[in-house]
């Protein structure tokens, strides 16, 4: 980590204050840095001085009131500490287009129910999903095992009874995968939207108690 | 004698006492932290920002090559927490000296 990549974690992960105080923080640790390298002070030096972004991030919006780990400060620091994979950004663009389609138009515009029928039709394509799943694997293992007896019995039909098992088993195993990937999306798609909606309320709250 | 307990984070005395020497800055005021004290878990700016809204040190902006450096200074209320602090701190290590040291030093007992 460099001095423009501590101070841009900082900047940040602090999005949620004032703009003034933001400001305050920066400056405060811009200047540190050139004193410090004035002093003779490496970058890396002046930052193990420092201690960790995140430490500093937790301190300063527990003082303001808010939880001591905000999901934005773990996102910023995770985002600097970690090489970013082409596919970790893919899914990072799905599970935001789902948190947005499903989520945010009708919690924060409309109003609950809509994201709750939005959430609803979620649950009930993952039923569906889940169901013609358990289906094709209930229909595998009964092909299977027909197959099987029908091999003992008639040689003829035996091979074709397989065929049609590894069929359903195929179907059985894409269903399968279809309803993992889509379980992940809920998941965290509804772990996205709460924590925003937690950080909206805090922030007006925040804004209520600042303004009395 | 007084009966106060000590309650201050050493972190807060060490800045406070630094301040009474005369004014200073982020850097400076580390650099002196360090001397004597593991900083790994405290944070400077959110302790300076603490003694500030208790009233304890005022900052204010002083240009130094072309930008802007907060200093810091110990108000009277400070100066006045200060002595306190002082004297929960030598009845505190006086405290911890008489355990360390096997000898007990009390005299009201």
């Amino acid at each position: 980590m460099n001095k423009t990549e501590y101070l841009s974690i900082l900047d940040s992960s602090l999005r949620s204050l004032p703009p003034e105080e933001r400001r305050e923080v920066i400056e405060f640790y811009y200047s540190y840095f050139d004193d410090a390298m004035e002093n003779g002070k490496t970058e890396q030096q002046i930052i193990d001085e420092l201690g960790a972004p995140g430490q500093i991030v937790s301190k300063i919006l527990a003082d303001n009131g808010f939880k001591a780990k905000s999901a934005a400060s773990q996102y910023a620091f995770q985002q600097a500490s970690q090489k970013n994979s082409v596919w970790s950004g893919l899914k990072g663009v799905v599970l935001a287009v789902v948190a947005i389609l499903v989520g945010l138009p009708g919690a924060l515009i409309i109003g609950i129910p809509l994201a709750c029928v939005a959430l609803g039709l979620l649950i009930a394509l993952f039923c569906i999903i889940l169901g013609l799943g358990i289906a094709a694997v209930a229909i595998a293992v009964a092909f299977c095992i027909a197959s099987v007896q029908a091999f003992i019995m008639l040689p003829q039909t035996g091979p074709a009874a397989i065929g049609w098992a590894i069929m359903f088993m195929g179907l059985g195993i894409f269903f399968g995968t279809l309803i993992y990937q889509l379980a992940v999306l809920i998941i965290k798609g509804v772990s996205v939207l709460s924590k925003k909606l937690l950080n909206r309320v805090e922030e007006s709250r925040r804004k209520k108690a600042v303004n009395n | 004698m007084s009966n106060e307990k000590f309650k201050y984070e050493l972190n807060d005395l060490c800045i406070m006492a630094i301040l009474a020497q005369g004014d200073s800055y982020g850097y400076q005021i580390n650099q002196e932290l360090l001397e004597v004290l593991d900083m790994s878990e405290s944070t400077l700016y959110p302790a300076l920002k603490k003694l500030e809204r208790q009233g304890i040190l005022q900052s204010y902006s002083r240009e130094h090559g072309g930008r802007l450096r907060r200093y810091c200074r110990l108000t009277p209320g400070g100066l006045r927490v200060l002595g306190e602090a002082k004297i929960e701190w030598q009845a505190l290590r006086d405290w911890i000296d008489s355990k360390l040291m096997g000898v007990n030093t009390d005299e009201q007992n």
